[in-house]
């Protein structure tokens, strides 16, 4: 239910331009960092990952804004705000991974909105303190953690790895986050997902 | 032989004695008390007449879960990565104002009720090849949470 603006090209696209484009398992190289052949996925799964990791850089705009405007608010005391921006530059380095990718599958990267629209979409008004941005952190680092687990199941096998990685950042941030907010430590095992 | 049958059963009623006890006396047990109000939460609850109690719990549960599993991209009154779910309850799929949806939405000619939705959320891309919502919920209590929980922004 994504607002992504993406060409998917097919299968038969982009192989045929094998001059300009790498194959599915040479771009999963690319974002997974890895060394080793990963498995391709089949035909006509490309422009549905191309469509599912648009959503992810959708995501990453988000997130992006959400701390850019955090900064900005003079809501927060200087040291938190150097790991908003610490939180930040994962999020851009994320973004990077995301759109390298859509890029060599052929496709186009989501665009970012403007910081307002992102205000008013998370409703920035409303915040009055730093517990408020730290609450609406949590809340949106938590979610992004289930939703790359979430989403690994419907990718291709080659981008298990990195949706998987990310999930981990942002487990991360929420771990940081919730402590600085005095939140309890889960009792459970499989805190995410 | 008798004897050792006999013996057999002795043993196993005795067991099942002791469970038995043991499930009576952790029933018994008080509820842990909060120290700040002195209330264990049951005054609360027996306020409320069984089905409602459970339909609340039920609501609270349900917000909670979409918070943490849809919260990342969605949320009820703004489009965000995903559209806005407020009303999504009979609402034609691809049709809210001012959220530019994939083709694959656009096109997909239903409107939304729990048994779509839960195939929905089970298999996105299993459902509308070519959408951009790709996360799964694999947990059917959890997806039924989540539903009775639009459902209830919906009404």
């Amino acid at each position: 239910m994504s607002d992504i603006k993406l060409a998917m090209p097919s299968r038969r696209s982009i192989i045929g331009g094998a001059g300009k484009t790498l194959s599915v398992a040479a771009v999963a190289m690319i974002v997974g960092g890895c060394s080793k052949a990963a498995t391709s996925t089949g035909d006509g799964d490309t422009a549905q990952d191309v469509s599912l990791l648009n959503a992810a850089i959708a995501l990453e705009h988000e997130g992006i804004a959400a701390y850019q405007i955090a900064a900005t608010s003079g809501l927060l005391q200087p040291a938190v705000v150097e790991i908003g921006v610490t939180f930040q530059g994962h999020h851009k380095g994320h973004r990077d991974e995301l759109e390298k990718a859509v890029k060599q599958l052929g496709g186009e990267p989501v665009a970012a909105k403007t910081d307002a629209e992102y205000a008013e979409a998370l409703n920035v008004g409303s915040l009055k303190n730093q517990e408020d941005v730290l609450r609406l952190a949590l809340g949106l680092e938590r979610g992004a953690a289930n939703a790359y687990l979430g989403l690994i199941p419907s990718l291709g096998t080659d981008f298990h790895l990195v949706a998987a990685q990310m999930a981990g950042d942002e487990a991360f941030h929420a771990a940081i986050l919730g402590n600085a907010l005095g939140e309890p430590i889960p009792k459970s095992a499989l805190i995410f997902g | 032989m008798g004897s050792r049958l006999g013996l057999a059963l002795a043993i196993i009623a005795a067991i099942i004695t002791f469970i038995f006890i043991q499930s009576d006396a952790n029933e018994s047990k008080p509820l842990p008390v909060d120290e700040k109000n002195g209330s264990t939460g049951l005054e609360q609850v027996a306020l409320f007449p069984p089905l409602a109690r459970a339909a609340t719990r039920s609501a609270l549960s349900g917000k909670k879960l979409y918070t943490r599993r849809c919260g990342a991209c969605h949320s009820i009154d703004q489009n965000r990565v995903g559209p806005r779910h407020r009303g999504v309850f009979g609402r034609k799929a691809g049709s809210v104002s001012g959220f530019r949806y994939s083709k694959a939405l656009k096109n997909l000619n239903i409107r939304w009720n729990e048994k779509n939705l839960d195939r929905w959320l089970t298999n996105p891309t299993a459902m509308v090849p070519g959408t951009s919502m790709g996360f799964r919920l694999n947990k059917p209590d959890e997806r039924r949470a989540i539903i009775n929980y639009l459902k209830s922004v919906s009404d």
